[in-house]
């Protein structure tokens, strides 16, 4: 499978102002993740607020600075250093989703004018009419009818206004989107029209997602792959299947088994590992692993030495004991 | 601009706008309304009462002189024998030219000084609100007077003197408006789609903030006009025989026995500040629906 | 008091908004009854009347509300009860926490200065025993070095955290019943397991009835005993937690289960109810759900009957009458 999106070593830090007699801090929200993410498949982002998977996403399309490392985009145009000519050339590739389909979308342009800004500022010399007929192309595409062309948001149901959202982001025909929490906010009867909604995209369109998300269930639902996160590292990354079935890394263990399920007779009986302790501040990550703290198996290596990613059957794992002893099926 | 609906053979008829729906709701509210056709008929009045009254406001005449008011003349003369109705409208002219012309002014700089400021934020902004808050130091009076000594006294300059004054407000409000617009998502969206920051600025910022802005400049003409009879109180701007509702009051001040002189401008001043702020009011309640 | 009489029991009750565009129908003939140390998760949708049925309980709704029917808290009338009354029995015997801990914490004050004026004025103790208390309370909901924490602001706790002091906050008068309002949506899920584990020790320990409101099937499932099912302001289906997940009746809680990826199974493609949630100004007559049901039929727009299909499970629909 082909490579769309290289991911080396990323880091996107923050600084802080630093004050008077206040030295500048540092906020470490992605510290030196490395994944690819192949054409056409479904990368799902999972971790705790905090974990950095938001910094990471609004860092592949530009809203936050690249710190360091390298992010290359078709193995042609490197994020990281980038100039404003390449970026309209990703821009028009990738394109983002966001959390709050309401927010997303300016309250003083109507649906047209939103659908079609991105053509219209990446494409300025397509001619009107050519313009209109991928609006309501596209709109028809994520099941919006072409009368609502002249309202405005403020007349949408959220799940609605998401369409619009995924609208304005497939009219420009890009190869990868980023679902950054883009059905969280939406109410479960909507959430699912939505889900299918991208995977029907998906299929039709050769899409490749990123989609971020705090919610497991979704996220196990809709991708192939699984990156997890944890305080801007990357604990364990592999194939859905296995990271559900049979996690290594205790993070991934801790974080699925407190996702309650809809089955009151499996949650009866099922033994929850609640985690100790309250997420270090990424200002001042731990020295070692940075779930050391947190790791009922974490010993003095664990906290003092970060672990390199080890490769086990196409699984990435951070973790110096990890469950490797797990019969695959 | 996009193409129309109907070049594509759709017929789709245009959704009610924002703004529709803020006319809507102001126009249920009555007092707003009567005010702002207040505002309109002292507006009209001021434009057309003193070219079509057979009087000139400068004529002065002999025999007439501190008339009470009759059929004649509708609020009297004052001590040189000039028609008072005349006189109460071309002052107002002059201070209702000085308030919108400044207030045009004010919207035009502060929107743009307080969205850039806020928009580009770090140092830019640092920078722009400490030129602000310098600006804010000095005295308003001092100023006029400063200004009015280097370059003559003129109607003119105390447009300047007030707009000059006036836009720091607005370039704050704006800027704090800008401050929470550019963290919404469709800014980020704008971004993603690769719209440069100028047009973010003109296309999502400041169409987002006009509200709040309006409601602003509603409640900033009658402060405008405050200000303009403050300066001719005190003879700076205007002179005579020329005139403006703060020297009329100023004249009717001082000869209290005549009545007339005090009440008529002075009451078109309250009747005009009062419609503004219910303008104001019914904007705020309009733009803001709970 | 016995183990049948209700803690809560809430009777045809009604509740609605007038509105610049009409009147918002948000709660439309509710009853159910909450007994002793019974924890009731409250399903539903936005705009489903789940919170404005409990705000109606506290006697909280906006001064456009009409509020019309019965809730009786241990006996007592609470619709109609002269504000300070009720304001007692607020404070006292019924808590509630929100998914927003700092609607119920002031931010410029500390922890302990909130969490003692709480005892000195309900309670009626000395600063020294409120302090104490207040320290035994945090101690409970398991916050760690609570005689140090509790001098902190509330923004210098962690959100996590900070749900805990507003639970150990409400705690503190030993309420009967506590009402509970998404308390966990905004919390990560190894943080929402440790809230859901406290909550389930707490109602053992202090005998207290617990009111959930969620829109997380799985939350419902690992803490209730009992799920009302609501959509439109009406209460479709009220069943134990058992029947509501192996026996759904209604056609709108067997379409909720089956709108939500498990981790526990695998679907292709998920279940969707088509079409939006009703528009609250304009409610049809007969089910709010009848739009959107795959079963509909004519007797759907007429009066529906409660259908009991046993002692403690009843359905709202037309597809269960015994005619």
């Amino acid at each position: 499978m082909n490579k769309i999106l290289e991911v080396k070593n990323l880091k996107v830090h923050f600084h802080l102002k630093a004050g008077f007699l206040k030295p500048q801090k540092t906020v470490h929200a992605v510290d030196g993740v490395s994944f690819d993410v192949y054409e056409g498949e479904t990368l799902g982002i999972v971790g705790e607020s905090g974990c950095g998977k938001s910094s990471l996403a609004r860092a592949l399309v530009g809203l936050n600075p690249i710190t360091d490392g390298n992010a290359i985009f078709d193995s042609k145009i490197d994020l990281a250093k980038a100039n404003s000519k390449d970026w309209d050339e990703v821009h028009k590739q990738v394109q983002f989703i966001f959390q709050d389909p309401v927010a997303a979308l300016d309250p003083r342009m109507t649906i047209a004018e939103i659908i079609a800004e991105p053509l219209q500022t990446l494409y300025p010399d397509m001619n009107k009419n050519k313009v209109m007929s991928r609006v309501l192309e596209t709109m028809k595409l994520v099941g919006l009818s072409h009368n609502q062309i002249n309202r405005y948001p403020t007349e949408f149901s959220g799940g609605q206004c998401q369409r619009i959202g995924i609208a304005r982001a497939l009219i420009l025909n890009p190869k990868i989107l980023i679902c950054d929490e883009s059905v969280s906010a939406l109410d479960v009867s909507i959430k699912a029209q939505i889900i299918n909604l991208l995977q029907e995209l998906q299929r039709k369109l050769k899409l490749t997602i990123l989609f971020i998300s705090h919610d497991l269930s979704v996220v196990k639902h809709i991708s192939d792959r699984i990156l997890v996160m944890y305080l801007g590292n990357i604990m364990e990354l592999g194939d859905k299947g296995v990271i559900y079935k049979n996690p290594m890394h205790p993070y991934t263990n801790a974080l699925l088994s407190a996702v309650p399920v809809a089955n009151p007779e499996l949650e009866k009986h099922k033994e929850t590992k609640l985690l100790e302790g309250e997420l270090p501040s990424p200002l001042n990550p731990p020295k070692g692993c940075v779930f050391s703290t947190r790791c009922t198996l974490a010993d003095e290596k664990c906290r003092t030495m970060r672990p390199e990613k080890s490769v086990f059957d196409n699984t990435i794992v951070c973790c110096y004991k990890a469950n490797y002893n797990i019969t695959k099926n | 601009m996009l193409a129309k609906t109907k070049d594509l053979n759709l017929d789709i008829p245009k959704a009610k706008g924002f703004w529709s729906n803020v006319f809507k709701r102001f126009a249920k509210n009555k007092l707003a309304l009567l005010s702002l056709s207040i505002i309109v008929i002292l507006t009209l009045m001021c434009i057309f009462v003193p070219m079509l009254s057979s009087i000139s406001y400068d004529k002065t005449n002999w025999s007439e002189i501190l008339q009470t008011p009759n059929a004649k003349h509708l609020f009297g003369t004052d001590n040189l024998g000039r028609d008072l109705f005349v006189r109460a409208f071309i002052g107002g002219r002059i201070t209702f030219a000085i308030a919108f012309a400044a207030a045009l002014v004010v919207l035009l700089i502060g929107i743009f000084y307080g969205a850039i400021a806020g928009y580009v934020g770090g140092k830019v902004d640092t920078i722009m609100m400490r030129i602000v808050d310098i600006l804010y130091g000095i005295p308003f009076l001092f100023f006029c007077i400063l200004l009015i000594t280097l370059f003559g006294n003129s109607v003119a300059l105390s447009f300047v003197a007030i707009a000059a004054i006036s836009w720091l407000d607005m370039a704050r409000i704006v800027r704090g408006q800008t401050l929470g617009i550019k963290h919404k998502e469709y800014v980020e969206a704008a971004l993603v789609s690769g719209v440069s920051n100028l047009k973010i600025i003109t296309r999502h910022v400041i169409p987002n903030l006009l509200g709040v802005v309006i409601v602003y400049a509603a409640l900033t003409v009658p402060n405008m006009i405050v200000l303009s009879a403050v300066l001719s109180f005190f003879g700076l701007g205007v002179t005579e025989p020329m005139t403006s509702w703060g020297l009329l009051i100023a004249d009717g001040a001082q000869n209290m026995e005549s009545w007339w002189l005090l009440l008529f401008p002075a009451g078109l001043m309250t009747i005009t500040l009062l419609s503004f702020a219910f303008v104001a009011n019914g904007l705020r309640d309009a733009l803001d629906p709970r | 008091m016995s183990n049948n009489t209700p803690i809560l029991e809430v009777r045809d009750l009604n509740v609605e908004f007038k509105v610049m565009d009409g009147i918002v129908k948000a709660v439309n003939g509710l009853s159910f009854k909450a007994y002793d140390q019974e924890i009731i998760g409250v399903v539903g949708e936005s705009g489903s009347g789940k919170s404005q049925t409990m705000l109606a309980v506290m006697g909280l709704l906006a001064n456009n509300a009409k509020v019309s029917g019965s809730v009786k808290f241990m006996g007592q009338e609470l619709i109609g009860m002269p504000a300070r009354e009720l304001n007692k029995i607020r404070g006292d015997k019924i808590g509630m926490i929100f998914q927003d801990p700092m609607t119920s914490l002031n931010p410029y004050l500390k922890i302990s200065s909130q969490m003692t004026e709480v005892l000195m004025l309900h309670k009626g103790l000395n600063y020294k025993d409120a302090l104490n208390q207040s320290i035994q309370m945090l101690e409970h909901v398991k916050i760690p070095e609570a005689k140090n924490r509790i001098n902190l602001y509330p923004h210098e706790f962690s959100g996590g955290m900070r749900q805990r002091v507003m639970i150990a906050m409400t705690l503190l008068t030993r309420p009967k019943m506590l009402i509970a309002d998404e308390p966990t949506t905004a919390l990560d899920v190894t943080v929402q397991a440790q809230i859901l584990q406290l909550l389930k020790e707490l109602r053992k320990e202090m005998g207290m009835t617990i009111i959930f409101i969620t829109h997380d099937m799985g939350v419902v499932a690992n803490l209730c005993d009992r799920v009302n099912v609501m959509y439109g302001g009406w209460l479709m289906e009220t069943a134990s937690i058992l029947e509501t997940f192996n026996n759904p009746m209604h056609p709108y809680t067997q379409a909720l289960l089956s709108a939500i990826p498990s981790l526990d199974s695998e679907v292709d493609k998920l279940q969707t109810i088509p079409g939006e949630p009703p528009n609250l100004l304009n409610l049809p007559s007969g089910c709010p759900f009848q739009s959107r049901c795959d079963r509909v039929t004519e007797a759907c727009k007429s009066s529906i009957p409660l259908n009991k299909i046993n002692p403690r499970h009843v359905v709202k629909c037309t597809l269960y009458g015994n005619k």
